[in-house]
């Protein structure tokens, strides 16, 4: 009976994904049409500008992002219909009959895919791609059944990635590329989570491969995917090498974060004659994606994750751990990029592209994440004192941080203001919203009696809309000379 | 050579000619993931056609998955060594302790030798492919975990989990409802055992609940009572256990180069209830 219902809703699924594919566009058009001969005749519009309009609204092959996507859910729909159907009949099939039917499914899909590109249909022809290199991945996953294979699952993967990388080199198939990197990083996720790589290597080389075919068919939405695809890479492994929970790791990530941007400043100096803002600006705004969160969740660590930090005797200390692996592992690369990035900012500032003060300000950053990381670190309480006191780490975890967390949000939504970006004006605000509450809730919150709790929770609440709102208005204001503004 | 041009410039497919350059990619492009494929099922129909076969002792346990159809996961006797039982073990072996043991999913190769009882046990755990394996067996291993639970840091107890890559076994829907039934089959002793075990369960919550009214001595006899059985259906599970192991098996092929093993059959009592067909 399930079966029945899940296939009923497959089927409606993938009739109206297919209907709005074809027939959405050829619809809008036959009634416009019919509308406009009808506007001639009564004399409203010209024949010039009737034949204008039908001209921009005929349908251009597969037009609009929604018509694609609602097309690729089609797809995967499709796939699993497909799947289920095959699964269904698989008990009564011989094995070499089962064989024949997964290759001709596959045949099928690819000799339609080429078809559907021979006949100007781009992206109805990625669609049938998709499906193609998703049926194949099945085929895997159906002979690995039939063969009772369950040896090393990231292997199906990396078979399946391989494959879709070949179809994208020959193919030049932008869906086949996206789903290379997907089943890239799928495939080292397993193996660094599942199977404990400590840092799997391999992911490179077909991230490579991945990256070179992306620079060979100029896509330019592959690179994000590259780009998201190396960051989670990095990231995982940074935590799997390091601890998650310690704030050596953390600072390692904002390290890397600044050194983005930096690279992304500098990048704009070498390039804005040629390519005024494309990879850099992008670049930036991971980096700033990256960078502002990390920042926050840094003074959160010693209440949200490791608990241990200020209750004595529970930090471990990992004394078999080597320089790189033990509680200070992180140390000497945080260093490297705290180095780097400090180069490159330098070099932004000679080239006049940063004011004194921003420069102070990343510099600032940099430095003082390195340093809070350093006294965080479980081996400065354990030597009582070594570093600096428990008392004195959580005075300015409570406040100091979160005073120099403000003042820095609030220079950066000067600097993004400044460099007319809205992205650093708004994720600045938006942090800065989150760190005052945070604030609020850990100081103030368990302080105060419940009804004053709300009370001030309230004033300081409206308060701080008042403020977000003033600021926002001063911002929204153009910047006219002082001469300029009327008495 | 031959023209093909003008063949297929006169027959076109969906509106437009043929583009003979764009038919051989995606030729080229279908016949690369066929050959894997291929290679995917070569390679196991090679190493069914030509490993050595073992019988192992195994038993059927917790069915299901709803990805991959119906499948059975079988938990073999050669699952967990415990190194110094082996057949092979000697004073001069080594067993390491936890810290410098074997690593989690690092390859070992275990040596298997027949029984007399037809089935076929593990001799000794190696960590590279031994060189001389002429007459010898070896099954490729995954270490899933090591550990040695003493007290006294001795090597007494130190237990091997691995994984073969012969883990499951996918069936039909009706073939593995039996097997799932077999691997929980059970005696009458044990269902009569939960039953009273369920009984006083049940008693024992009603007692909690009116526990205002009720003796507290009523509750203590109760709870005193279910500890022993608890434990005796453990045991007896276990035994089950065991007893089955004994009964049932999986025939599987060993490739003499790499250890590698994939599962061939089926085994009851003895006899083969299901053989693989190559095709």
């Amino acid at each position: 009976m399930i079966e029945i219902i899940i296939a009923f809703f497959l089927t409606i699924a993938t009739i109206i994904g297919l209907a709005m594919t074809f027939g959405w566009r050829n619809l809008y058009f036959r009634l416009l049409s019919h509308d406009i001969k009808k506007w001639q005749t009564e004399g409203w519009i010209s024949p010039e500008n009737a034949a204008l309009l039908l001209a921009d609204k005929r349908p251009k092959g597969l037009a609009g992002r929604l018509v694609f996507l609602v097309g690729l859910l089609g797809a995967l729909l499709l796939l699993f219909s497909a799947v289920s159907f095959v699964a269904a009949n698989w008990d009564d099939m011989s094995r070499l009959s089962r064989l024949i039917w997964l290759i001709i499914i596959l045949w099928t899909t690819f000799l339609v895919s080429w078809r559907l590109t021979a006949n100007e249909h781009p992206r109805l022809a990625e669609i049938a791609y998709t499906l193609g290199i998703g049926l194949f991945g099945v085929n895997i996953t159906l002979i690995a059944q039939m063969f009772h294979i369950d040896s090393h699952p990231p292997n199906g993967v990396l078979m399946w990635t391989i494959g879709a990388l070949v179809a994208a080199a020959l193919l030049r198939s932008k869906a086949a590329l996206a789903l290379t990197f997907i089943g890239a990083i799928t495939w080292s996720m397993m193996e660094v989570l599942t199977y404990q790589e400590l840092i799997h290597w391999p992911f490179l080389m077909v991230w490579g491969a991945a990256f070179g075919l992306t620079l060979w068919m100029r896509w330019s939405f592959a690179n994000h995917l590259a780009f998201i695809s190396l960051l989670i890479w990095t990231i995982t492994s940074i935590i799997h090498y390091g601890d998650w929970s310690s704030h050596g790791t953390l600072s390692l990530f904002i390290m890397m974060f600044l050194l983005m941007l930096a690279v992304a400043f500098v990048w704009q100096i070498k390039n804005t004659q040629t390519q005024p803002y494309g990879f850099a600006t992008w670049l930036e705004r991971y980096a700033i994606i990256g960078l502002l969160p990390s920042l926050f969740f840094l003074q959160t660590l010693p209440i949200i994750v490791s608990r241990g930090l200020y209750a004595p005797g529970t930090i471990s200390r990992d004394s078999n751990g080597s320089m790189l692996q033990g509680s200070f592992g992180w140390f000497p690369l945080t260093s490297l990029l705290l180095i780097g990035t400090v180069l490159l900012l330098v070099m932004s500032w000679r080239e006049k592209l940063l004011r004194r003060l921003d420069l102070v300000f990343f510099v600032a950053i940099a430095a003082s994440t390195l340093l809070y990381a350093l006294i965080s670190s479980p081996y400065a309480f354990e030597t009582d004192g070594w570093l600096i006191a428990k008392e004195t780490h959580k005075f300015l975890t409570t406040w100091i941080y979160g005073a120099a967390f403000l003042t820095m949000l609030i220079w950066l939504i000067a600097f993004g203001h400044r460099r007319g970006s809205d992205l650093y004006v708004w994720a600045a605000l938006a942090t800065f919203a989150v760190e005052v509450l945070y604030i609020y809730f850990s100081i103030f919150g368990s302080l105060l009696e419940t009804s004053l709790f709300f009370l001030v929770g309230g004033i300081l609440t409206i308060g701080l809309a008042y403020f977000l709102y003033r600021l926002h208005q001063r911002l929204e204001e153009p910047s006219t000379p002082a001469s300029e503004v009327p008495s | 050579m031959i023209n093909l041009k003008p063949y297929f410039k006169d027959r076109p497919f969906f509106g437009r000619p043929l583009d003979l350059k764009s038919l051989i990619t995606i030729l080229a492009t279908l016949f690369i993931l066929t050959l894997m494929l291929g290679a995917m099922v070569w390679g196991r129909v090679s190493l069914l056609q030509n490993g050595t076969q073992v019988v192992l002792k195994t038993a059927p346990v917790d069915p299901r998955d709803l990805l991959r159809g119906y499948f059975v996961r079988l938990s073999y006797d050669i699952s967990r060594l415990e190194l110094k039982k082996l057949a092979g073990y000697r004073q001069d072996r080594q067993i390491p302790l936890k810290r410098d043991g074997y690593k989690k999913h690092a390859n070992v190769y275990v040596e298997l030798r027949p029984m007399s009882s037809g089935f076929w046990s593990p001799y000794w755990v190696y960590r590279f492919l031994p060189q001389d394996r002429k007459e010898r067996v070896f099954i490729r291993g995954r270490v899933r975990s090591y550990s040695c639970r003493s007290r006294m840091r001795s090597k007494d107890r130190c237990t091997l989990s691995l994984r073969y890559g012969i883990e499951k076994f996918f069936a039909d829907k009706t073939r593995a409802k039996k097997l799932e039934d077999f691997g929980r089959q059970q005696s009458t002793e044990i269902t009569e055992l939960r039953k009273q075990i369920r009984e006083l369960e049940k008693s024992y919550r009603q007692q909690r609940q009116k526990q205002k009214k009720a003796e507290r001595q009523d509750i203590k006899d109760l709870s005193a009572q279910l500890v022993p059985m608890r434990t005796k259906l453990s045991k007896l599970i276990a035994q089950n256990r065991l007893n089955m192991a004994n009964r049932f098996a999986v025939i599987a092929r060993i490739d003499k180069q790499s250890g590698e093993a994939a599962i061939s059959g089926l085994q009851l009592d003895d006899k083969a209830i299901y053989e693989e067909r190559l095709f």
